[in-house]
Parts: structure tokens; C-alpha cells; sequence
């Protein structure tokens, strides 16, 4: 046997057997319809090389004839699947171009089985020997068929729709897909046409030769497997990197899951789209919930204190209405003493395009924190509360006095009385004025005693609206005899109309005592007729209303103005430099701001301002 | 002398204080004027009437012991009552230097502030008639002439007629009819009589005499060397 006879056997051979390799890929992975369609092509090829194969063997030209009517078969399969191959690895190439490809196949397809002689022949042809590349092969000449022409427009299109493809592919773009098209495309073309070109010139009689669509096939179906091949290197890279990530975020997530544990934060997460919960375990363990328990927000706001759950959920409300952070302290529902404190901090976050909100967010523990807090907060009310207390106590002499106008007035008043009574007839008009004004004079020691009685309580009312003017009338009253006895001349200057401000009374009425103390002091070596304290409120453009108290004294140092507020920083020989930094701790607390600054020849201004708005308590 | 009966003055800045001040003093049979301020007091009061003033201590403008000291310095004789709120020691001890009668501390018991008032009135009385006891013997003094005073001057002394003229270089009849005249002049009758209307003029005069214009001469030397 010539070996050209093994030459085609093996290209044969060599098609099935990368079919089948491409076969098995694609029953691995489905998703990858190019080695379904490699396999084909690969098949059709081995199925052409066998048939080719056979007419170069044919003992008759009839055998001849009937070999190349069925060869239509795999031919066009291998048509279909280059163009399928083409359209997945490409990404282009025109449906109507492969339908016209499809359905002129299909028709030459149903003339190859109807006509008696094929395609290709009108008559029976005759049978040659020849010797081809060392071999003897069965070759055949004879008068062509009309239906020629219809194949040449079928592979005329059909290579308008490879070269299409190639060039819409290569114009596309990057790098690679140009490489893939002028590989991919120029081979499966040239192979195509040469084929073509070939089989044409066979049937003409021009050549004489047995078909080579095999070889030529194989150069595309070479290029084709290199393709893929590259794919799988690639694939195989690809999953290298995935392992290698996927381990990288292993370590991540353990370094996560340290840190978490490390700063004892608890992860839980809520989306909107099914309304499903998740979260650490150590939420669970925060919450007291028994871990991997169906769990829900409706589980967890059930273990809220039930005077924090409405805060709670309002907070989170928020997070799902204004897609914002959220950050709410709630303590836990439990029978012990000294409930546990949780910081909740979550965001939400809406899907891509409005879609379903995700909150995330995080628990934490921060019961010793609200305990330290708490205890602060304790130590600073007591502190502020010993500075009323000396305050008030420097103000005793002139408190003594503010007491005794009335009570002088009442028991002169009363001792009135019992004279005008005695006498005969007696005055009883007078009387009844002296005892109006007893009681008037007993309401105004009442409120005096009252006014002292919640400055030196230790625990302020707390916030409600308060008129500024009207703390500053009743601060003037109240310094009244000391500011005399100082010599210092307190004027006041307020604006009309003041909006209240949430504030707490006794709070502002330290500060404000606070500082007119502090001007009084500053003008104590002033000539006496210089001595002069003004306090004005006034209400800001920005809503604040805010109090002036300026003094007529040598001013403050300009270095130090920023230092007053500081704790323990003082400018007089007796102070212990605490008044103005609780003056600025509670203006803080309030949400306002306070500031001192010197007049232009002399003097100092102080200034406070608290918000007018009324604001939710926190 | 006029006979206009004393007024207690209330000098306090609170009206409520005041108003009760006055009703009390009115029911109790005392003539009562209260002023609102230092100011207001100093311009508004007769300083011939007798009376005492009640001065409050802490008041706007000048304060009560301002007051005392702006009262003295206008050569007022009236006795000054503090009523205070303040029990304040260095206030009360500068007033009482200042020569306030009383210190008194509010609220007040209407009994002891008669008393400080009655005794403050009394006191005020009996000053001013020293002074109007002063005023007449100043008058008198006037009259004398440099010689007779010198006379009376050395015979308060306790010389004796004959003594004196040997003293001024002169016979003791002369002396005898400078005696006469300073007797008549001063309108006594004895020596023991001018020595102690002189003395009892001097206790004041000590306080007036710059102001008033007095150059009573030997007379303060005699008490200076008594």
C-alpha cells in the first residue's frame, strides 16, 4: 500500500482523537460550546479524510460518484461547525449570511441525493489511474453538472461570511482578538478557498488530482485546536490565580475574623430582598441568642430593653429610608441590675440601580465604655455643681441682702400693723396695705430662696425652652447687692423677641453668673465711676441666640485668649481656673459655642450662643 | 432755738423696705422721710432740722458709708444709724469710726430700732443745744475787746486781781474794771460761773471752731494747758 493511503489514515486518526479530547473537555464544561463545535469540525474532517480516503481507492466511477454524493454530509457539517466555531470565538459574523449558507446547503444537500450522478457530474465519468505522491490513485473525468455553480455560491457566501466575520472581529479591537482573527480567519479562508478552488478544479477536469480537503482542513483544524489549546493554558493560569486568590481571601477572612474577635465586634447583615438576616457568632453571643438559631431582626429587637427597641428601630428606619449610617446605644433586656450596653453601627446601601437595600453592620459591647461614660458625666455634674456652690458661696453677703430686703420689709411691716391696729379707731385701709405688701415681699424672699434652691441642687432640671433674657434678669437680680457692693454698674442690653432655646436654666445661669463674676473681677481696680458690666443677648442670623457680657477692664492677654477655657488655667491670684472651662462644657453641651475676645482700647466680650432650634435630646 | 420736732430720715433703695421703714416709724409716733438714694437725700434734707438719718448700706451710686463721710463733710450733726443687710465686721467698724451712733442689721426689731432712734434723737438734741450753748458764748466772747479777753483768759486761770496786773504791767484797779466788764459782757455774776460756761463751750467748739471762723485765742491755749 502507498503511504499516502497511511498519510490520509493518520490525518484521520489524528482528527478523531483530538475530537475526542475537545469532546471530553466540553462534556466537562458544557458552558464551552467551542470544543462541542472543535469536536465536530474534527469529526466531519476525520469523516471527509475516510471518504477522500476511499475515492482515491474507488474500484469504480460509479463507487466514485456515490463516495462524493455522501461526503456532502460531513462537508457540510464541517461548514455549519466552522461557522459556529467562527460566531463563539469571534463574536461575529452575520446570522443571515450562515442562514443563506445553511439553506443553500441544504439544497445542494437534497440535489446531491435526488440527482442520479450528484452534484458535480450530468454524466457517469470516466475512471483514471494515476500515480500521485507515490501511490496509485483513483481519479475521474467527465461533463459537469449546473449545480457547480450553485456550490461555488454557496462557498462564495460562505466565505463572505468567514471573511465578514474576521474583519468585524478585527476591527473590534484589542490586541487579541485581532491576533485570534487574523489566525483564526485567515487560515479557516485560505483553507476554505483552496479547497474550493481545488474541488472546482477537479470537476473542470483542469487539475487531476484526488481531493485534498483533508489536508487543507487540517491546517484550519490545527489552527482551531492551537486556539483552544491556548484557552485551556490560559483556563489553567486562571484557575491557578483563582486557587491562589481564593487562598489569599481565606487568610483575609481569618485575618478578619481575628481582628473582629480582637476588637470583639460582631458582623450582622440584613437585606432587603427576602428580608433575610445574617450575622456573626458573635452577635448571637452578644445578643444571648443561642447560636445558629433561626434568627431574624425580629429575634434581636425582641432582646432590646423594651425602653430602647423603639430607638433602636427608628435608628435602623433610618439607615433604610435615607441610605445612611446609623450608629444607637441600646442596652439588653436582662434581669441582672446593670443591664449590658450594645453599640450598634450599621449602613445601608441600595442595590445597583435601586435595587433591594443591603444593611450591614456591626454590635459591639460597650458596657464598661457607657459605665466610664456614665461615671464622667457623674463627676462632671458634681464638679459643676461644687462650682455653683462657690459661686454661690461668693455671693452669700449679697444673697444675705436680696433675703433680708424682704424679710426687713415684712417684719417692719407687720410691726406696723400691730401699732395701727392698737389704735383706737383703727386704720383698717392702712392694714390692709401693709399686709399686701408683706405678701409681696414674701413672694419675692420665696423666690430668691427657690432660685438658690436649684442652684444648689446637684441635679439640673435638665432641658426645657427657656427665655436668655429672662435668666439674665433674674442673674442681675440675683448679683444685684454684690455688684453694688463691687461698685461695678451692670447694664443690659437685650434684643426683643428672642426665640426660646432648649437649654438648662440652671446650667446657663452659671455660665452667665460665671462670667459677670469674671468682669466684675476684672474692673475691681478701675476707678469706681469706670466700672461697668453689660450683658446683651441677641439673636444671630444663624439662629443662635447669643449673650454678651462685656467688661471694662484691662482686657485679656492675646496669648491667653485661647488658653481661658482651658481647666485649671486662671489669670486671677485666688482663682482655681474652673469656672470658664464649665462654662465652655456646658455651652458645648448644649451645642453652642463660647469665646472671648478684646475690645479695641480696652475691655473684654465674652460670648456664648445656643442653638434656638429645639433639638431631640440625645 | 427753733422747735421743729425731729425727723428720722430712711435712706434705703428699695421701696418695699422703705414704704415698711416709714409706716413703722409714722405708727410708732415718730416723723419719718424716706429718700431713694444717697444723691437724693444729701439735696432733699434740711440740714437745720433736727433729726437722725437710717442709712441702708448698699445701695446704687454712693453707698451708705459714702454717704456718712459726704454728710460729715458738709459739717452735719446728724447722728447716723446704719441698718444693714450685711453683718459685715470691717464695714461696721469703719462706720462706727466714722462716728455712726448705731449699727443695726436687717430685718430689725422695731424695739431696739426706737431705742437707737430715740437715743440717736436725744443725742442729737443735746448737740444742738452745746452748740447753741457755744454760739452764745462765742457771741458774748465777741463782744470783749483783745484786752478784756486777755483779762478773762488769765483770771480763768485763777489769778488773782493783783496778780494779773503784775502779769500785763499794770495796777490792779485797771484789771478790776476789765473784770467788771467781762462779767457784764458775758453776763455772769461769779468767776466760777464764766469758768464753767467756758468749759462747757470749749467740749464743742474743739469740733467747730475751724469751720465756723472762731479764733477763741488764750481760751484754747488755757484748755490745752489744763
Amino acid at each position: 500500500m502507498a503511504w499516502i493511503y497511511y498519510a490520509w489514515d493518520m490525518m484521520g486518526g489524528a482528527c478523531i482523537a483530538l475530537a475526542l479530547v475537545h469532546l471530553v473537555a466540553w462534556l466537562k464544561r458544557p458552558a464551552r460550546l467551542a470544543d462541542a463545535l472543535f469536536a465536530v469540525c474534527a469529526f466531519a474532517i476525520a469523516a471527509i479524510s475516510v471518504m477522500e480516503s476511499m475515492t482515491m481507492r474507488a474500484a469504480s466511477a460509479a463507487q466514485y460518484v456515490e463516495l462524493v454524493r455522501w461526503s456532502q454530509i460531513p462537508v457540510s457539517v464541517l461548514i455549519f461547525a466552522v461557522m459556529g466555531f467562527v460566531r463563539v470565538r469571534l463574536g461575529a459574523g452575520r446570522p443571515w449570511l450562515a442562514y443563506t449558507v445553511v439553506g443553500l446547503t441544504a439544497v445542494l444537500v437534497a440535489a446531491a441525493f435526488s440527482l442520479e450522478f450528484g452534484i458535480h457530474y450530468s454524466a457517469l465519468p470516466d475512471r483514471e489511474l494515476i500515480e500521485f505522491i507515490g501511490g496509485t490513485v483513483t481519479v475521474v473525468r467527465g461533463p459537469t453538472s449546473g449545480w457547480n455553480v450553485l456550490a461555488v455560491v454557496r462557498n462564495l457566501v460562505y466565505l463572505a461570511f468567514l471573511v465578514d466575520a474576521s474583519f468585524a472581529a478585527w476591527r473590534r479591537g484589542d490586541a487579541e482578538s485581532r491576533r485570534r482573527a487574523a489566525l483564526l480567519g485567515g487560515s479557516i479562508v485560505i483553507a476554505t478557498v483552496l479547497a474550493a478552488v481545488h474541488a472546482q478544479l477537479l470537476f473542470l477536469g483542469l487539475v487531476s488530482s484526488p481531493y485534498l480537503v483533508t489536508p487543507l482542513c487540517m491546517i484550519f483544524l490545527a489552527v482551531m485546536g492551537f486556539e483552544l489549546s491556548r484557552d485551556l493554558a490560559l483556563v489553567k493560569d486562571l484557575t491557578d490565580e483563582a486557587a491562589a486568590s481564593a487562598k489569599q481571601l481565606e487568610k483575609i477572612e481569618q485575618r478578619m475574623t481575628f481582628a473582629a474577635d480582637a476588637a470583639e465586634l460582631g458582623f450582622w447583615e440584613w437585606h432587603g430582598a427576602g428580608r433575610s438576616f445574617w450575622m456573626s457568632e458573635r452577635c448571637y453571643r452578644l445578643l444571648g441568642i443561642a447560636v445558629d438559631s433561626p434568627c431574624g431582626l425580629r429575634q434581636v429587637l425582641r432582646r432590646v430593653h423594651p425602653e430602647d427597641r423603639r430607638r433602636a428601630l427608628r435608628s435602623i428606619a433610618s439607615a433604610l429610608h435615607d441610605d445612611g449610617r446609623f450608629a444607637v446605644n441600646f442596652r439588653l433586656k436582662s434581669r441582672e441590675e446593670t443591664p449590658r450596653w450594645i453599640l450598634g453601627l450599621g449602613q445601608g446601601s441600595k442595590g445597583e440601580a435601586g435595587g433591594p437595600i443591603v444593611v450591614r453592620g456591626i454590635l459591639r459591647d460597650v458596657t464598661r465604655q457607657v459605665q466610664v461614660e456614665n461615671e464622667v458625666s457623674a463627676r462632671r455634674s458634681e464638679l459643676m455643681h461644687l462650682s455653683r456652690v462657690g459661686l454661690l458661696g461668693e455671693l452669700s453677703g449679697a444673697i444675705a441682702h436680696e433675703l433680708n430686703q424682704p424679710l426687713t420689709a415684712i417684719l417692719s411691716n407687720a410691726q406696723a400693723a400691730q401699732r395701727f391696729l392698737e389704735r383706737v379707731p383703727c386704720d383698717i385701709a392702712e392694714v390692709r396695705d401693709i399686709l399686701a405688701d408683706i405678701i409681696d415681699a414674701d413672694r419675692r424672699a420665696g423666690d430668691v430662696i427657690g432660685r438658690l434652691r436649684s442652684m444648689l441642687k446637684k441635679d439640673t432640671a435638665g432641658r426645657e425652652p427657656i427665655d436668655l433674657n429672662d435668666v439674665v434678669l433674674e442673674i442681675a437680680r440675683l448679683m444685684r447687692s454684690d455688684l453694688l457692693s463691687r461698685h461695678v454698674q451692670l447694664r443690659t442690653e437685650l434684643a426683643t423677641g428672642l426665640p426660646p432655646v432648649a437649654a438648662d436654666r440652671v446650667q446657663v445661669q452659671q455660665v452667665l453668673m460665671n462670667l459677670i463674676m469674671n468682669a466684675s473681677d476684672a474692673m475691681a481696680e478701675m476707678p469706681v465711676w469706670e466700672r461697668v458690666a453689660t450683658v446683651g443677648t441677641s439673636l444671630r442670623e444663624d439662629g443662635f441666640v447669643e449673650v454678651t457680657v462685656t467688661d471694662q477692664g484691662h482686657g485679656i492677654k492675646p496669648q491667653q485668649l485661647d488658653l481661658i477655657f482651658e481647666p485649671f488655667m486662671t489669670t486671677k491670684a485666688h482663682g482655681m481656673g474652673v469656672g470658664l472651662s464649665l462654662c465652655r462644657t456646658i455651652v458645648r453641651a448644649h451645642g453652642g459655642t463660647i469665646y472671648a475676645s478684646n475690645g479695641p482700647s480696652r475691655g473684654t466680650t465674652f460670648r456664648f450662643a445656643i442653638p434656638a432650634r429645639m433639638e431631640v435630646a440625645a | 432755738m427753733t422747735t421743729w420736732p425731729p425727723v428720722v430720715y430712711v435712706v434705703d433703695d428699695e421701696q418695699v423696705v422703705r414704704r415698711a421703714l416709714v409706716r413703722l416709724l409714722t405708727a410708732a409716733g415718730r416723723l419719718a422721710h424716706a429718700f431713694e438714694s444717697a444723691q437724693a437725700f444729701l439735696d432733699g434734707h434740711d440740714p437745720d432740722v433736727p433729726g437722725c438719718a437710717v442709712l441702708d448700706y448698699a445701695m446704687p451710686g454712693q453707698n451708705g458709708l459714702e454717704l456718712q463721710k459726704a454728710l460729715a463733710a458738709r459739717g452735719s450733726v446728724l447722728p447716723i444709724i446704719f441698718l444693714t443687710g450685711h453683718g459685715d465686721v470691717p464695714i461696721s467698724v469703719q462706720a462706727m469710726k466714722d462716728g455712726a451712733v448705731d449699727f443695726l442689721t436687717k430685718p430689725v426689731d422695731d424695739a431696739e430700732l426706737l431705742t437707737a432712734i430715740d437715743r440717736a434723737l436725744e443725742h442729737n438734741r443735746e448737740w444742738r443745744q452745746a452748740r447753741a450753748e457755744q454760739d452764745e458764748f462765742a457771741r458774748r466772747f465777741r463782744l470783749l475787746t483783745p484786752r478784756e479777753r486777755e483779762v478773762m483768759g488769765h483770771l480763768l486761770l485763777g489769778k488773782l486781781n493783783k496778780q494779773v496786773a503784775a502779769d500785763l504791767g499794770t495796777v490792779e484797779k485797771t484789771i478790776k474794771v476789765h473784770r467788771t466788764r467781762v462779767m457784764e459782757k458775758m453776763q455772769v455774776r461769779s468767776l466760777a460761773e464764766l469758768a464753767r460756761l467756758a468749759e462747757r463751750a470749749q467740749i464743742g467748739l474743739g469740733y467747730h471752731r475751724i469751720e465756723r471762723g472762731l479764733d477763741l485765742g488764750p481760751i484754747s491755749q488755757i484748755a490745752a494747758t489744763r
